[in-house]
C-alpha cells in the first residue's frame, strides 16, 4: 500500500521536477530502475517496521488488504491520469 | 534487435501474460465459499515469480534497447501517443504489479493455515485489481507494439 502511494508520488514528481529525474538517472543509471529499486526498498522497510511494531493484527488483515486494493487502484489511476493530461498537454 | 533482446522481450510478454492468467484462476477460486487455499497459494507464488521474471527481462530490454531504438520511431510515427501515454503509463503501473502479487500470495499462504471469510473476500478484491492492472498493462503493450 505504502509502496503504491510512494510510486505514484515519485513518478509524477519525477516528471514535474527534472532535478529529481536527473538524480534517479545519476544514482540508478535509469529513472525507471531507480523507481523500482526505491519501491522495493520501501516495501521491505515498511514490512519489517510493521512486524517490529506488532502491527500485524490478524483481525485487521482483511481491512488492510481491502485498503491496499483501493489505494493501488487509486495510485494506478493517478499515474494513468497524469500521463493522459501529459498527452493532452495540460501538464 | 539481437536474439538475446528478442528472448528478453518474449520472456517479458509470455511471463506477464501467464501471470495475469494465474491471477484470473486465483480469483475464480477465491470466489468459492470454501476454496482450496493450498492450490491458490501455490499458483499465487508462481505469479509472483513470473511477474519478477517479466519485470527483470523488461527492465533489460527497456533500458538497453527501447529508449534508443523503439521510442524515437514511435514518436516520429503515426501514433506518438503509443509512447507518450501508453508506454509511459504501462512502464509505470507495471512497477506496482509485483507488490500486489506478493500481497496476494502472502494472504493465500496465511489463509492456508487460518481460513477467514473476510480475508478471502479482501484477497479476491485485491486479485481483481491486480488482474485489471495486469490486463491494462498487456493491452497497452499491444498498442505500443502496434505504434512502431
Amino acid at each position: 500500500m505504502v509502496a503504491s502511494v510512494m510510486l505514484a508520488a515519485l513518478i509524477v514528481s519525477a516528471e514535474e521536477v527534472p532535478a529529481l529525474k536527473d538524480w534517479l538517472k545519476a544514482t540508478f543509471s535509469h529513472h525507471w530502475l531507480g523507481k523500482g529499486a526505491l519501491a522495493i526498498a520501501v516495501f521491505i522497510v515498511v514490512t519489517i517496521a510493521a512486524r517490529l511494531q506488532g502491527k500485524t493484527d490478524a483481525s485487521k488483515l482483511a481491512g488492510i488488504i481491502f485498503a491496499e486494493a483501493v489505494v493501488a487502484a487509486l495510485s494506478v489511476g493517478a499515474i494513468a491520469g497524469y500521463f493522459l493530461l501529459h498527452l493532452l498537454k495540460f501538464v | 534487435m539481437t536474439p538475446f533482446l528478442a528472448a528478453m522481450l518474449i520472456t517479458h510478454v509470455i511471463g506477464g501474460v501467464i501471470a495475469i492468467g494465474i491471477h484470473n484462476v486465483a480469483l475464480m477460486h477465491l470466489l468459492k465459499k470454501a476454496p482450496n487455499y493450498v492450490f491458490i497459494s501455490r499458483i499465487a507464488w508462481a505469479a509472483v515469480a513470473l511477474y519478477l521474471i517479466s519485470w527483470a527481462t523488461s527492465a533489460y530490454y527497456y533500458v538497453t534497447y527501447y529508449g534508443t531504438a523503439v521510442k524515437p520511431r514511435i514518436l516520429a510515427g503515426a501514433l506518438p501517443a503509443g509512447h507518450i501515454f501508453f508506454m509511459e503509463t504501462k512502464e509505470h503501473i507495471f512497477l506496482v504489479l509485483p507488490f500486489l502479487a506478493i500481497s496476494i500470495a502472502l494472504c493465500a499462504s496465511y489463509l492456508r493455515t487460518t481460513p477467514d471469510d473476510a480475508l478471502r473476500k479482501s484477497t479476491a478484491f485485491l486479485t481483481l485489481i491486480a488482474l485489471g492492472v495486469g490486463a491494462a498493462t498487456a493491452a497497452a503493450g499491444i498498442i505500443v507494439s502496434g505504434s512502431v
